[in-house]
């Protein structure tokens, strides 16, 4: 068996070094200038995914691999694609994505060596209140609020952030499940926090807060009713957005004809679509292409970029490693010993699939485009570290059923060698 | 635990579906909507592209050099001036004003983006400069030269196909424009309708006027040919809800089985007859025929052709007889009667032979593809001999080729209710030979009769493209 669990993760390993080491290189030789940090910024990915990979395996043999190469890979398109756009915003991603692993494992040892997370339940819900009240503050007025603030010098954004600490109190709720009070303190919770995004403009932190807790609910107490109902509300909650926020029927009308609206907002969906015809099935060649052309390139539509120069295939691609991590992490969920760990990470993998799926359907005009990255690629230090907290926390419950396991296991050889 | 592991299974489904849909949906819209978006004036990597890269060249199908390129950013046209406007909307300007031409549409071949990793490898070892591909149209350049003559200078367009193959041998639209000097054309508006950048052929909506009675007769034959036995009497003039259907000229042509009234172009019998076959099955034959649809070809794209009615019947009467609410654009009617000629099989429009490399290898060439069946081989044969005899006999005379036979439908649109503003004149039909497989479509805008402005014309370009060997 073991030789059949682990045979290959040492060449995927190898392979994206390879990627790392020849798309540098390219990146090295068709620069205009020559720069150096180019060499400093491969070596030290390439550093730290050997040394994140080697020392998790080691001390820590029941790690799942698949979801940690996957997050390692993305991570890797993502720092080739912004070093191609802008060095300077590559280097930043780096010291993030150091932060991030530093954050994932803390979060890891957290959540397997700590079992009382589910009664911090109420302080998380108050303190993700908070939070996201921060920023609008910060900000001065309600109606012009933004969702980021910063503090000495360095930009936060608070619904990231408050993402993790969602998914925990559901978990926290949804486990000890009784009926009407939970339902109304999720409703209660989750409503407050909707309202609080919606006024800051934040679409996208909106439609993925609820998406993840419908599919919560759902998983915790299988009735459809109850998503039935709580689909509906969001309907009803939408239709009520569209008629109060100019905002959201500006997103509306932008998804419908971007090209008829392209002097005023419409360029931005209109240039990633454009991007991404321009690449073509194969892409143009990294380099090769002009991402400058496409307006937030290094967060939101950093997917219209990578297929501009990769091609489409490698977009597609992307789409089912995502779907790797997403059925692994669903595997480890089902693992899970108790009902809280498996709330968890169904909640952890909710949110990534719902932020990919939100931020490539929008790019692509599936859906209204609603302003949110893409997990482990997008620049941005709060994304970065929410999505690598997202991922400790689902290894963290991977450990623990690993370790489980090989109690069990023991137990049945004890009981054979009786 | 066993109820939540239950509900992971069925979210990780749902999850599944979810990105299937995803990836799936960007494949699809990449693959349908991908060319329009690449050449959108909107995409800089276009002009960035016309710097770096010598273009490739705009070929005729007998490979006379229509544009080409012999630096990065230079282009030149066709020497003759008349040639240059003639073939102008197809070929397109160097600057995308007019965004149908081959030097928008198929610019990712003209600037080398389609050439595969292997190529671009090969161009960047070997060659000096980065070359693009050329494109070589189905366009026969003095073929279009003559008939932008014929039209002397009236706003108006011809089209001529090779009903077989598709194959579009002269795609006209007067005024023209000269690519050379396209400073002249910047300050147009897009809705104006005099403009040289609109491409008549795919662009012009017009009022079919009584070409449209060919539909019509179509809808007779697949749908109810017992009508076929009827006799249709004409007194000129209709009364029909507060108004009336007459006929042009208030001419009377008594009592008429369908081929008389269609040779007649008779307008009261053909609403008497609209009657008959009833709303739906005449609104069935045009959507057959492509109307109220996006030609979103591979090659080229063609604004809609409308068909329309209301609960009125006066409203659905002149609907049957090309008035009301209809558009066709000249290649919509071109098509059909190039499907009638070809038992029924509309086939595909294509205005591209094949694609040049820079090695000179030719690939993508032109394969004909059947967009669809309209008609059996026997509802065609026999609408087929209408049409003739409609020259033969009828108001499309002007139209026969001495030692050919030829088949079609003359029309005057009517296109205001003041009668001082000259009908648009109409010409719509196909030379029925099997080694000239030739379907034309003709209008000239405010010409006047179909007759006796749009059959000429359309008579003499289908004896040149005769003399050419088509």
């Amino acid at each position: 068996m073991q030789s059949m669990r682990r045979p290959s993760s040492g060449s995927i390993l190898f392979m994206i070094t390879l990627f790392y080491v020849l798309a540098f290189s390219i990146l090295f030789i068709n620069a205009d200038v020559v720069d150096y940090r180019g060499f400093i910024v491969a070596a030290g990915a390439i550093g730290l995914l050997y040394f994140q990979y080697g020392a998790l395996t080691i001390f820590f043999p029941n790690v799942d691999r698949a979801v940690l190469l996957v997050a390692n890979f993305l991570c890797a398109v993502g720092m080739v694609m912004l070093y191609r756009i802008d060095p300077d915003i590559a280097i930043k991603q780096l010291v993030w994505m150091g932060v991030g692993m530093l954050m994932m494992v803390c979060t890891m040892l957290g959540i397997r060596y700590w079992n009382r997370w589910p009664r911090l339940k109420w302080i998380l819900m108050v303190a993700s209140v908070g939070l996201l009240a921060l920023s609008i503050l910060f900000s001065g007025s309600v109606f012009g609020a933004k969702n980021w603030f910063s503090i000495a010098g360095i930009t936060v954004q608070p619904s990231e952030f408050v993402k993790v600490l969602l998914v925990i109190a559901m978990a926290g709720i949804l486990h000890q499940y009784n009926g009407f009070t939970s339902l109304l303190t999720i409703a209660g919770y989750v409503g407050v926090c909707l309202i609080m995004l919606l006024l800051q403009k934040d679409l996208g932190a909106a439609l993925l807060y609820a998406g993840t807790a419908i599919i919560m609910i759902y998983a915790g107490t299988s009735n459809k009713w109850l998503v039935g109902g709580a689909l509906g509300a969001v309907g009803v909650g939408s239709v009520l957005a569209y008629k109060l926020f100019p905002h959201v029927r500006v997103r509306v009308a932008l998804w419908q004809n971007p090209w008829a609206l392209y002097e005023s907002q419409g360029y931005q969906v209109v240039q990633g679509l454009i991007a991404i015809a321009s690449g073509g099935l194969f892409g143009l060649g990294l380099t090769m292409g002009m991402p400058m052309a496409v307006p937030v390139r290094h967060t939101d539509f950093i997917f219209a970029v990578i297929c501009e120069e990769f091609g489409l295939i490698i977009g597609i691609a992307l789409v089912a490693f995502y779907l790797v991590f997403i059925v692994r992490g669903a595997i480890i969920a089902m693992d899970a010993r108790n009902s809280f760990d498996a709330m968890l990470a169904i909640g952890c993998v909710a949110m990534i699939t719902l932020q990919c799926f939100i931020n490539i359907g929008g790019v692509v005009k599936l859906i209204p485009l609603t302003g949110i990255t893409l997990p482990f690629v997008s620049y941005g230090g709060s994304s970065m570290i929410s999505c690598y907290v997202l991922l400790g926390i689902l290894e963290g419950i991977a450990i623990k059923n690993g370790d489980a396991d090989e109690m069990e296991f023991a137990e049945d050889y004890d009981d054979y060698e009786d | 635990m066993k109820g939540i592991r239950k509900s992971i299974k069925a979210l990780l489904w749902t999850f599944i579906i979810l990105f299937v849909v995803l990836a799936g949906y960007t494949a699809y819209t990449v693959t349908v909507n991908g060319s329009t978006w690449f050449i959108s004036s909107y995409n800089p990597r276009l002009a960035n592209q016309k710097q770096n890269v010598v273009a490739g060249s705009i070929l005729d199908r007998n490979y006379i050099v229509l544009a080409k390129s012999d630096e990065p950013g230079e282009r030149d046209y066709h020497p003759n001036s008349t040639t240059r406007k003639a073939v102008s909307h197809v070929v397109g300007d160097p600057y995308g004003l007019a965004a149908t031409g081959v030097e928008s549409f198929h610019a990712k071949y003209l600037l080398g983006f389609e050439g595969n990793v292997f190529e671009r490898l090969y161009q960047s070892i070997v060659m000096e400069k980065r070359v693009g591909e050329n494109v070589t149209t189905t366009l026969d350049s003095a073929l279009c030269k003559y008939a932008y003559e014929q039209l002397k200078g009236k706003n108006g367009a011809v089209v001529v196909m090779n009903y077989h193959t598709g194959e579009i041998l002269c795609s006209v639209s007067s005024p023209g424009y000269d690519p050379t000097n396209m400073d002249a054309y910047r300050n147009l508006s897009d809705d104006d309708a005099g403009s040289p950048l609109v491409n008549r052929v795919t662009m012009g909506r017009y009022t079919p006027g009584s070409v449209f009675k060919t539909v019509t007769l179509a809808a007779v034959l697949k749908y109810k040919p017992e009508l076929l036995n009827k006799t249709y009497s004409c007194s000129g003039s209709m009364d029909m809800d507060d108004s009336a259907i007459t006929c042009a000229g208030k001419s009377k042509h008594g009592e008429q089985t369908i081929e008389e009234a269609y040779c007649n172009s008779c307008n009261v019998a053909f609403a008497k007859i609209a009657l008959d076959l009833g709303r739906d099955t005449v609104k069935r034959m045009a959507e057959e025929f492509g109307f109220n649809e996006e030609y979103l070809f591979s090659d080229l794209i063609a604004y809609r052709s409308g068909y329309e009615s209301s609960g009125k019947d006066l409203d659905f009467c002149w609907s049957a007889i090309g008035q009301y609410k209809d558009t066709a654009t000249p290649l919509q009617m071109c098509m059909v009667a190039a499907a009638i000629a070809n038992d029924g099989v509309m086939m595909e429009p294509k205005l591209v032979k094949s694609i040049v490399n820079a090695r000179g290898y030719e690939y993508n060439k032109l394969s004909p593809k059947q967009l669809k069946n309209v008609l059996s081989a026997e509802s065609a044969a026999a609408l087929r001999e209408y049409m003739i005899s409609a020259v033969e006999d009828g108001l499309g005379g002007r139209a026969a080729v001495k030692g050919y036979t030829v088949g079609g439908k003359t029309g005057s649109a009517e296109v205001a209710d003041d009668k001082s503003i000259e009908t648009h004149a109409w010409y719509h039909g196909f030379v029925y030979d099997d080694k000239s497989p030739l379907a034309v479509a003709v209008v000239v805008e405010h010409g006047g009769s179909g007759g006796r402005v749009a059959a000429p014309i359309a008579g003499s370009v289908i004896k040149k493209a005769l003399e050419l060997g088509y």
